[in-house]
């Protein structure tokens, strides 16, 4: 009697999952592996024809495509760092406030993550205006010339690397200070016990036990990263002279300007296994193997 | 009781998804009485009182009203990428779409695609001897006229009056234009510093990939980007690599346009001409008249600077209407009478202000309703109109990416043509 109420409550609650993942097979799961045999053909509106790994041929041979792919690497690299550093040090640096404090620096550093990245990026377009933006009035006040952030091919990347990082992660920020509230304090004392300083206590005590909490940021800002497109698209729609084009931006182009929905999705597979080896990589160096217990 | 309750809820609330899914769209039903035509429209807002929308909801009242038995349904859609992804995610279907407005160097594109039923089936004779040859030129496609010519946008300058006269500037006429020589002068003499320090300059004009203003500039020496059967990239010779030079001396080497030249889009060059007043002149298309003309600015047009070639040169794109190839031949021909009417003389009579640019039949003088207007009209019989080529996305980046290198001063214009040369040619097989 037992067991067969266990597997009329199993029954049922595969049951009530069931809308569920039909919508994530008929909308993530099967568009996911129909981009793969996209990607194997030439695929118009007239119909597809199977070329076999000519779209891949092609992506090999494209500078563009090498220029994407080395803009977006260089991009993740260098903003994930920095959101992943200024997370962790705002949260930390945020321990020692009172907790009122706390969460009013929580929320200023969550507040940009309320406004969209469409307000974000028209707003760093402005500071960077060439000719009454924010900066160059600054440089123009202090005796400078004015720097063509935007304008510049040698610039225009770095500069919104520039805009990208100097938004705090709010989410990190938070992630961070709850993770940090969570450890037990028996380990930090035991480290002052033993004459750790502050560094010492942040390499060794406080970063391994925060693990967890930094593999889930640092895969969920590479895939961010990765996927960079309504920030470039706004402030600089891909140039000057290619400067700033990124993956995501190509697959777009490709696909909706050029109706090649094959190449589109050639590129959206190298895309999704750049980001799966990465995240893959991050997982095999940040794996958890302890527990701690309060 | 309680626990029937909850799986009849959930088998009811179940049930209903997955009816909803099956359901037929209400915008598939059909009515015997009447057909009914799609029609994708970039820039209409349903409700909207821009010139636009305000213009073609008239014109396309007034063609219900004279065919009663033909329900037009407009679809607006955005000029940006994200409207040419509404209109291939219709035309996959091929069942809500039926008439399209586009420019003439999309139209090969389609055609290739074999989506256009050609509009020379359906063009009455009338209607061949009234369209201008150069516009269905602009039309034809493998030899045959696939879409409705409406109206060409000339490139011209666009001079702010009250600059010209405090710098001391003669504007010049369409029988005298500048040389490039006089337009680089005068231009020199328009870049001053103003008493509180703000700078002004003397000429700007898009120079965004995908929308460059300059392009009359580019033909001025003679050259041509493609040779004339649209086999050859002939941009690389020595008229097509001077022109270019030219262009990009005008920041380079005189100074006398803005910091952002090189890189800067249509609506930041309007607002510095027209709101910030910092740019003397504008190289733009007849869309800008009609913004500065609702703004009551007082401009000039002016023709554009003549070069080697010895003669005047404009260029621009034609607005036209193309018809979408469906089985329904009913739904076909509402479309092509539709196109035909917005193509016509006659709507431009009917609905006030829907002339945005030089028309294109012999009979339709609407447009030329001021002496800015009257000049643009003048300069349409001095267009280089190209042929248009299908080129994919990547080469159109990597053109425009060789032409900005050079406005950015990273390469001179031999350098960056002769690069893209090959690339390009490999695209006109």
């Amino acid at each position: 009697m037992k067991l067969h109420w266990k597997k009329s409550q199993l029954i049922w609650s595969y049951f009530f999952i069931l809308p569920a993942f039909f919508f994530f097979i008929v909308f993530r799961l099967y568009p996911l592996l129909h981009v793969f045999v996209l990607s194997f053909q030439k695929w118009d509106i007239q119909g597809a024809k199977w070329i076999g790994f000519k779209n891949y041929e092609h992506l090999l041979n494209s500078q563009l495509f090498g220029m994407a792919f080395w803009h977006t690497l260089l991009y993740t690299v260098l903003v994930v760092s920095f959101w992943m550093a200024s997370a962790f040090g705002i949260a930390f640096l945020l321990q020692s406030f009172h907790q009122k404090i706390k969460n009013l620096f929580r929320g200023l550093y969550y507040l940009p993550h309320v406004t969209g990245v469409v307000v974000l990026s028209l707003t760093w377009a402005w500071i960077y205006e060439p000719q009454i933006g924010l900066f160059n009035h600054v440089i123009k006040w202090a005796g400078g010339q004015p720097v063509m952030w935007l304008q510049d091919p040698n610039l225009a990347l770095w500069s919104i690397i520039l805009s990208s990082i100097l938004v705090i992660p709010g989410s990190g920020v938070i992630l961070y200070s709850a993770a940090f509230a969570a450890l037990p304090t028996a380990f930090e004392e035991a480290a002052e016990l033993d004459g750790a300083n502050r560094w010492q206590k942040i390499f060794f005590v406080f970063l391994p036990l925060l693990k967890p909490t930094t593999l889930y940021l640092l895969v969920i800002y590479t895939i961010a990263g990765f996927q960079v497109f309504d920030r470039v698209y706004l402030m600089t729609g891909g140039g000057p002279v290619n400067a700033t084009t990124t993956l995501m931006q190509l697959i777009y182009l490709t696909a909706f300007r050029d109706a090649n929905y094959g190449l589109a999705s050639a590129q959206s597979a190298i895309l999704f296994f750049a980001v799966c080896s990465v995240t893959f990589l991050t997982f095999r160096l940040l794996r958890v193997d302890f527990t701690y217990q309060v | 009781m309680s626990q029937k309750f909850l799986r009849f809820t959930v088998c009811f609330v179940f049930l209903s998804i997955l009816l909803s899914a099956c359901g037929v769209s209400p915008t598939m039903e059909s009515n015997n009485n009447e057909v009914v035509v799609r029609y994708y429209r970039r820039g209409y807002v349903e409700g909207g009182t821009d010139v636009g929308t305000v213009t073609i909801r008239q014109a396309v009242d007034q063609f219900m009203t004279e065919h009663p038995n033909i329900q037009v349904e407009i679809v607006g859609i955005p000029w940006t990428e994200e409207g040419t992804a509404k209109i291939e995610a219709a035309l996959l279907t091929k069942t809500d779409v039926n008439l399209i407005s586009l420019a003439n160097v999309s139209l090969p594109g389609y055609v290739e695609r074999g989506l256009i039923s050609p509009a020379e089936d359906f063009m009455s004779e009338e209607d061949k001897a009234d369209f201008l040859p150069g516009a269905l030129e602009a039309s034809t496609v493998n030899g045959k006229v696939y879409a409705w010519p409406l109206w060409v946008t000339a490139v011209a300058i666009y001079g702010n009056n009250a600059l010209f006269e405090e710098r001391g500037v003669n504007i010049p006429t369409i029988d005298s234009p500048w040389t490039y020589e006089e337009f680089v002068a005068a231009a020199q003499q328009l870049t001053f510093e103003r008493e509180d320090g703000s700078q002004v300059y003397g000429f700007s004009t898009p120079s965004m990939p995908g929308m460059f203003g300059f392009l009359p500039m580019l033909y001025m020496d003679g050259g041509r980007v493609l040779s004339e059967d649209v086999s050859t990239f002939v941009q690389n010779q020595p008229n097509g690599i001077s022109a270019l030079q030219k262009i990009a001396d005008l920041s380079l080497k005189y100074h006398v346009t803005p910091p952002d030249f090189g890189a800067v889009d249509q609506a930041s060059v309007v607002e510095q001409f027209k709101e910030w007043q910092n740019v003397a002149m504008i190289m733009e298309t007849p869309a800008t008249l009609a913004n500065l003309e609702d703004a009551a600015f007082d401009f000039s047009v002016i023709p554009p600077p003549v070069g080697e070639s010895g003669e005047i040169v404009t260029t621009g794109g034609f607005g036209m209407f193309a018809v979408i190839d469906v089985e329904d031949e009913a739904v076909e021909n509402a479309s092509h009478l539709l196109a035909q009417y917005l193509t016509s003389t006659q709507v431009s009579l009917d609905v006030e202000g829907w002339q945005r640019a030089p028309g294109l039949r012999k009979s339709n003088t609407s447009y030329a309703t001021t002496p800015a207007r009257e000049l643009i009209v003048q300069l349409v019989p001095y267009g280089v109109f190209e042929p248009s080529a299908n080129i994919s996305s990547e080469v159109t980046s990597q053109y425009n990416a060789a032409i900005q290198s050079v406005l950015l001063g990273q390469k001179t214009a031999e350098e960056a043509l002769n690069e893209i040369a090959p690339v390009y040619q490999a695209e006109l097989k």
